[in-house]
């Protein structure tokens, strides 16, 4: 049995690291609550924001967080792209999975194609430390990870709950054609928050950089985490995503420590029944 | 019409067995190894392709879990051929039995959901595959190099069993599909596939029938995969939870024909023929062409090629009598 003070320490790295899962699944309950599609290339584009910043610290030698100038950017763009062609198209829920996994191959392989199979590991500097405090480790990438994630959970509840942009975003998430007949334009709140999820993608992909030693196929190793959060969460809530990323985070991390590490993986998997059979809504719908 | 339906049965049946002898007898004609070899991974990828259909075509129920079956068939092989010692050929149907029951775990779960269902089975199966190749990794991630296979007959070479095994597979797993193409089992995954609250209205336990899909097809992917680890000899993670087993079978049923029973054969067929003419160049490039070809045959061809056929034919033909 371990100690006190692991347990503790554990809990508080867990909260972080579930930080971290929060932000990255803020993208993908966005569009799979709102927009009705389910993009499984946000994996691979996350992990392509992780080699955008490992070039910008390697090639350039910039701090990590300078990528994000180019990365949200051409992610936005990207974003809306797709998003283009989905509405071009009509893809319905389950085309989008089928197109999205295709998409994931592309974007996987073309990552192995361009950067090869190698693991990379980024010189993050003081990035990877702790902040040493009475006995307890804490990690300055996952700190700031969490603080971010919490500022853009409480910006999006304001959007969301203040702005006309935010209430025409729940009136499309509730009911697509009544909104329509309310005079809201499907296909614009469509493109901003498909271009808004890819600009979380990019955020997320970019602390993947600095807290994994990763390689192209990183984002397959995210999948069934984010999935269990942004079912957890409720589909399209977005402070529910975050609160789902922590417990995940946490019980990951307890496992890790009571159990051997190897089968931690599987702490998400049973989580995801267990909410599947509990509760299929997640902690709030919408 | 009685009758009609007899002798249509009959010469499914009959044709299915000429087929399959011809195809047994064909590696001691003097074949070349390196066609018995294509011909094997068309059966492994038939196989594949027909038993997605069984669950994703009949009912429509949208599974990514190819890969987590075949790797945790071909791993769960390996492990009790070289951990316990167990003779090959009786590693196959404990594979088989290790991937029916994680399918059965997932859809109790899974295929008791009211709402969101089909997308929810679809995550979990996306879930699964990532989970068992994580786990497998963590714990063998160095592979496994399984025993030699012992050959009960001095004439029988070690690739023509594999290739025996593979086609029995590949009979078996396409012999099962027509047959629940035809009954009242698959009448019924049809009405579940069309609409699942008009046929739970009609009398139709869509739980029942959607496991007992889900069980078949998982069950044939575990078999093709202890198939293929044997085939293989050493089982390495990367190779068996590779996603391409569960990409191409898709792709395949989409472009032969979803829904149909010959469209995954023919797509199967296709695919594995173009495999082998691009197999000399670089498999990273060849990935990237064949996700780009399913986001375009899902837009522009997504009833497939059989269908397309079919329509063609009515146009100009009286319709089919019994439409394969």
């Amino acid at each position: 049995m371990p100690s006190t003070t692991a347990i503790i320490q554990s809990l508080l790295t867990g909260t972080l690291v579930g930080g971290f899962y929060g932000l990255f699944a803020l993208g993908l309950t966005l569009s799979w609550g709102v927009l009705d599609i389910i993009n499984m290339s946000y994996f691979p584009f996350a992990v392509l924001s992780a080699y955008i910043a490992y070039a910008t610290m390697t090639i350039l030698g910039f701090d990590p967080f300078i990528s994000l100038i180019f990365s949200i950017p051409s992610f936005f763009i990207i974003g809306l792209l797709m998003q283009i062609f989905f509405n071009r198209f009509k893809i319905d829920i389950f085309r989008s999975l089928i197109i999205t996994f295709a998409l994931f191959i592309v974007v996987e392989n073309t990552l192995s194609y361009i950067w090869t199979a190698d693991v990379r590991r980024a010189p993050v500097g003081f990035l990877g430390g702790s902040l040493f405090i009475d006995s307890m480790y804490i990690p300055i990438g996952e700190l700031i990870a969490f603080f971010i994630g919490i500022i853009i959970v409480l910006g999006n509840n304001i959007i969301l709950k203040r702005t006309k942009l935010g209430l025409a975003l729940r009136a499309v998430a509730e009911n697509r054609e009544a909104s329509a007949m309310w005079g809201v334009n499907y296909s614009r709140i469509a493109l901003i928050v498909g271009g808004l999820s890819m600009c979380y993608v990019a955020l997320a992909g970019m602390f993947i950089a600095i807290f994994y030693p990763f390689t192209p196929s990183q984002g397959s190793v995210f999948i069934g985490r984010i999935f269990a959060v942004t079912i957890f969460g409720g589909l399209g809530s977005v402070t529910g995503a975050f609160i789902a990323g922590i417990i995940l985070g946490v019980a990951e991390s307890l496992a890790a420590i009571l159990f051997a590490p190897s089968w931690s993986p599987l702490v998400a998997f049973l989580l995801l029944l267990i909410i599947l059979v509990v509760k299929p809504t997640g902690l709030t719908w919408r | 019409m009685e009758m009609k339906v007899v002798k249509h049965t009959l010469y499914t049946v009959i044709s299915i067995v000429v087929a399959a002898l011809i195809l047994l007898i064909l590696p001691y004609l003097g074949i070349s190894a390196f066609i018995i070899s294509f011909l094997l991974s068309v059966y492994i990828w038939v196989t594949l392709a027909v038993s997605w259909n069984i669950l994703s075509g009949y009912t429509g129920y949208f599974s990514f879990g190819h890969t987590a079956f075949f790797g945790s068939g071909a791993f769960a092989s390996a492990v009790t051929d070289f951990y316990f010692d167990i003779p090959y050929f009786i590693t196959i149907p404990i594979a088989g039995a290790v991937t029916t029951g994680m399918a059965a775990g997932l859809g109790i779960v899974t295929f008791r959901l009211r709402r969101l269902r089909g997308q929810l089975f679809a995550l979990t199966t996306v879930v699964l595959t990532s989970v068992s190749s994580i786990v497998v990794i963590n714990n063998w991630g160095d592979g496994i190099v399984m025993h030699s296979v012992k050959a009960f007959w001095p004439f029988i070479s070690i690739p023509h069993i594999f290739y025996t095994l593979a086609l029995i597979l590949c009979i078996a797993s396409i012999s099962i599909s027509i047959a629940l193409y035809r009954s009242r089992l698959g009448l019924n995954l049809f009405a579940i596939r069309d609409d699942e609250e008009a046929a739970e209205a009609i009398g139709i336990n869509s739980f029942k029938h959607k496991m007992i899909a889900f069980c078949i097809s998982s069950m044939l992917v575990g078999f093709a995969g202890a198939v293929f680890g044997g085939w293989l000899k050493y089982v390495w993670p990367e190779t068996v939870f590779s996603l391409n087993y569960s990409l191409f079978p898709i792709l395949m049923t989409i472009l032969g024909g979803m829904g149909t029973w010959i469209g995954p054969i023919l797509g199967g067929v296709i695919l594995t023929t173009i495999f082998q003419i691009v197999a000399g160049g670089e498999a990273i490039l060849n990935n990237i062409i064949l996700g780009s070809l399913l986001v375009v045959v899902m837009i522009f061809l997504p009833r497939g090629i059989f269908n397309l056929a079919l329509t063609g034919y009515r146009r100009v033909r009286t319709p089919l009598r019994h439409p394969p």
